[in-house]
């Protein structure tokens, strides 16, 4: 493979500083089929384990980007093959919000507090659990507590309030990012998924709102994954993370 | 920077780390001389991604660090931290040499 390309498959802040003479050695000795595993195993490595000042951050928000795509996968997959009873979706959307929400306070804090990286995890287990509890309860059928109309809206009012602070949070830390845009784009598309989803719960007439805001439920996720992958912690306000 | 302990990346499961110490413990080198003397040393090629990811490693916990060059091949020198931790860890592996060799030969005997 091509130097350059091999080079390419390391992550950006690792090629900033090691790309230049890590491609003069691969000029330098051209790399047959087992180096070439072994540039790729040391970019798998570079992503897992980022050795820059930055390299917790970046850790943490791909390991929970990789998350939030698999919250989004499970959503949509779930969606499409179990076609679920939408008051199915309670577990899963407060836990997704919920998460949503930890994840910005935790942005917002880490500047001050890197020690606390790890709850970045957070994000991670609980984006994973949304959408995966989505399939399980599809699959088995099962209903989680109905509280009636009221429990609704206190649902709903609490949904739309973690969201919106996570979102808020999130956005004021990489605002200035495309990466950061797009994630306070996804989660506003999340929120309204949930509502159109939950509005259609409440009146119990409103089925196909109630599917449709599934989809752009999940695809709030993908986009909110989308942007945790591509977000560089030297860009905008986020340089002051490390 | 978060640096933890040094030793850590001595372990007998970081072989290249020691490896890339080891080279660099008569001078400075750049990456491609690294593998080579690497190679001559224990007999075993290190890989250019293995290398670049023990380097990494070690200047992050400052056991290494980066000569000013405007080569783009760019040379490693050990600190002061990587030239005594590198030197504890010969002296434990060579006092374990020796016990172990000292079994192996009553053992035999």
């Amino acid at each position: 493979m091509n130097p350059h390309r091999l080079v390419g498959l390391y992550p950006a802040a690792w090629r900033q500083r090691y790309g230049e003479e890590f491609l003069a050695l691969l000029e330098d000795q051209p790399p047959g089929a087992i180096q070439t595993i072994d540039v790729a195993w040391g970019a798998i490595d570079a992503h897992l384990f980022p050795q820059a000042p930055e390299g917790r951050f970046r850790m943490f928000t791909r390991i929970a980007g990789i998350a939030a795509l698999g919250a989004g996968v499970s959503l949509l997959l779930g969606f499409l093959f179990f076609i679920p009873n939408i008051n199915e979706l309670t577990v899963p959307v407060f836990y997704g919000m919920a998460t949503v929400a930890l994840f910005g306070i935790h942005m917002r804090q880490l500047p001050s507090r890197p020690g606390l990286a790890w709850l970045g995890f957070a994000f991670a287990f609980g984006g994973l659990f949304s959408g995966m509890s989505f399939v399980v309860l599809t699959r088995i059928g099962m209903i989680p507590t109905n509280g009636g109309e009221l429990g609704w809206l206190a649902g709903i009012a609490l949904w739309i309030g973690f969201s919106a602070l996570g979102a808020v949070m999130l956005a004021i830390r990489v605002f200035p990012t495309i990466s950061g845009l797009a994630f306070a784009i996804g989660s506003p598309i999340a929120m309204v998924g949930l509502v159109a989803n939950s509005a259609a719960t409440t009146s119990g007439a409103l089925d196909l709102l109630g599917q449709v805001g599934i989809v752009i439920y999940a695809v709030g996720w993908l986009v909110v994954a989308w942007s945790l992958l591509t977000l560089q912690p030297n860009e905008g306000v986020l340089g002051t993370a490390a | 920077m978060a640096k933890s302990n040094p030793a850590e990346e001595l372990s007998p499961f970081a072989t290249p780390a020691l490896l890339v110490l080891a080279t660099l413990a008569d001078g400075p080198k750049h990456g491609y001389a690294i593998m080579q003397e690497s190679e001559r040393m224990s007999g075993q090629p290190l890989g250019p991604g293995t290398l670049y990811a023990a380097l990494a490693r070690l200047e992050r916990r400052g056991l290494i660090e980066a000569v000013p060059s405007d080569d783009r091949r760019r040379p490693y020198r050990l600190t002061g931290l990587g030239a005594s931790t590198l030197q504890a860890h010969l002296a434990q592996l060579q006092s374990f040499t020796h016990a172990a060799l000292g079994r192996l030969e009553g053992g035999a005997a």
